[in-house]
């Protein structure tokens, strides 16, 4: 079998806050077209983690190599501006991406009735649809998802996963998505691949193309841990 | 080039549009230029000074008042970045700190500039000083030092936005720092007052050109290492 296309290789990062360890020369590569799903307790690393690996914090050792500069990343944070309306903000980015197609996104993740409206006066819920839309913009080759669903109900679950699973179908353009979250309940059945990280490290990793029975195996040994 | 320049534009009409809703900056450089003015105005009639020492020290009022009101009014500019950590967004959409801080430049040099004019103008009402004659002359040496202004103004508002003493730490480190613009700004002010117009060889255009060079090569350079985790 050809193998795929590493797109991302990260080695022995360290990352501290202060006298606080987060990430402890953590190591983890992935293909092109996986999706691996991030999982580990709260302080485990994994928004760390993210950033370092989107270029946004600086490991203190280690290198993060990717093989692309087109990059998602929805985090907490949705990086927009609450000021501008939905459409203000998602021109800006599509306009600084040069990308030209944003509207067929915006009526996928069913943003068009609120595209006028300022962003702070939208539900936490439609922010975090427009946050989406933004970390899709540009079709990336490595998207970072950070608690994509913490703020979505099931409907904006579900268009999300529809996007997921669209970006994953479109042939060539394949993207690779690390998906940290709690939620493995809706997340689990998309994932190629788990990674549980511990304490700033990596302590199970399912492989890659991992079967269903695998990644349920890993699944029920971290909620072992974590109980 | 053209890209880079086209990125540029978008950010400088991104800046525009969040000042233009929160009216901020504006706001507060607005109300500091009255607020200071009339202060002032009020200091030197209680002081019974006459005509032509008022109009001596008008030029160092001018700048002491424009540095003042400019360096207390900038200590939320970064405010709307922070909010959403938009900032983030853009170094991930592949914009560069050097446009993020040109396109804040650009707003803050517009900004300090109007500010300036209306200060040249409340202060003279204040003070009962006829500037008709130099006002030309005036806004050019306003616009230069607002741009020298901005280009360190950008630049410290974001190292300090991060600090939790930002209202007070920035006026500390600016005002120092800023010296050079004010020394500039007050000299060619006072060579307008007295003369009317610019002396031939007077070196403050240089330095004050100099100066903000000096800023704008630093914000350029360290302003994505200011802002970044």
């Amino acid at each position: 079998m050809e193998a795929l296309p590493r797109v991302l290789e990260v080695k022995d990062v360290t990352k501290t806050f202060g006298s606080l360890s987060v990430l402890k020369r953590l190591s983890l590569s992935c293909d092109s077209g996986e999706v691996v799903l991030l999982v580990g307790a709260n302080g485990a690393g994994k928004s760390t983690l993210l950033r370092a690996i989107a270029g946004l914090a600086r490991p203190d050792c280690g290198s993060v190599t990717r093989d692309t500069t087109r990059i998602g990343f929805l985090s907490h944070h949705l990086f927009l501006y609450g000021r501008l309306s939905v459409r203000e903000n998602i021109k800006l980015f599509a306009s600084v991406q040069g990308a030209s197609e944003w509207s067929d996104v915006v009526s996928r993740l069913e943003l068009s009735k609120v595209v006028d409206r300022p962003l702070s006066e939208l539900s936490k819920g439609m922010q975090a649809r427009v946050g989406i839309t933004r970390a899709f913009l540009g079709s990336p080759e490595l998207i970072l998802l950070d608690e994509p669903t913490s703020n979505l109900d099931e409907k904006g679950t579900s268009l999300l996963l529809g996007e997921i699973e669209r970006r994953r179908s479109e042939g060539d353009a394949r993207s690779t998505f690390l998906i940290a979250t709690h939620d493995l309940h809706r997340m689990a059945p998309i994932a190629t691949r788990v990674v549980v990280l511990a304490d700033g490290n990596v302590v199970a990793d399912s492989g890659a193309d991992a079967s269903r029975d695998i990644i349920s195996r890993v699944l029920d040994r971290y909620r072992e841990v974590n109980r | 080039m053209i890209r880079w320049l086209r990125t540029l534009g978008v950010l400088i009409q991104k800046e525009w549009r969040l000042e233009w809703r929160s009216k901020e900056l504006f706001t507060l450089l607005a109300c500091n230029a009255v607020l200071f003015s009339v202060l002032v105005g009020a200091g030197v009639s209680s002081a019974v000074l006459d005509v032509a020492t008022a109009e001596k020290i008008y030029p160092m009022l001018l700048w002491v008042v424009f540095m003042l009101s400019s360096t207390t009014s900038v200590t939320r500019f970064n405010e709307q970045e922070l909010e959403g950590r938009g900032f983030e967004g853009l170094l991930l959409s592949g914009v560069s700190g050097a446009q993020m801080y040109l396109a804040k430049v650009v707003i803050m040099t517009l900004f300090f500039s109007v500010s300036f004019v209306l200060l040249v103008l409340l202060l003279a009402l204040s003070l009962d000083k006829d500037v008709s004659g130099i006002l030309g002359s005036l806004c050019i040496v306003g616009i230069g030092a607002s741009s020298a202004l901005a280009s360190l103004l950008a630049l410290l508002a974001a190292v300090a936005s991060t600090s939790k003493l930002k209202g007070i730490l920035l006026p500390i480190i600016s005002l120092p720092v800023l010296f050079p613009v004010f020394l500039c700004g007050m000299e060619m002010t006072m060579e307008l007052v007295l003369n009317g117009a610019l002396n031939e060889g007077t070196p403050w255009p240089i330095i004050l050109l100099c100066a903000e060079t000096l800023y704008m090569v630093a914000g350029i350079n360290l302003f994505e290492m200011a802002i970044k985790e």
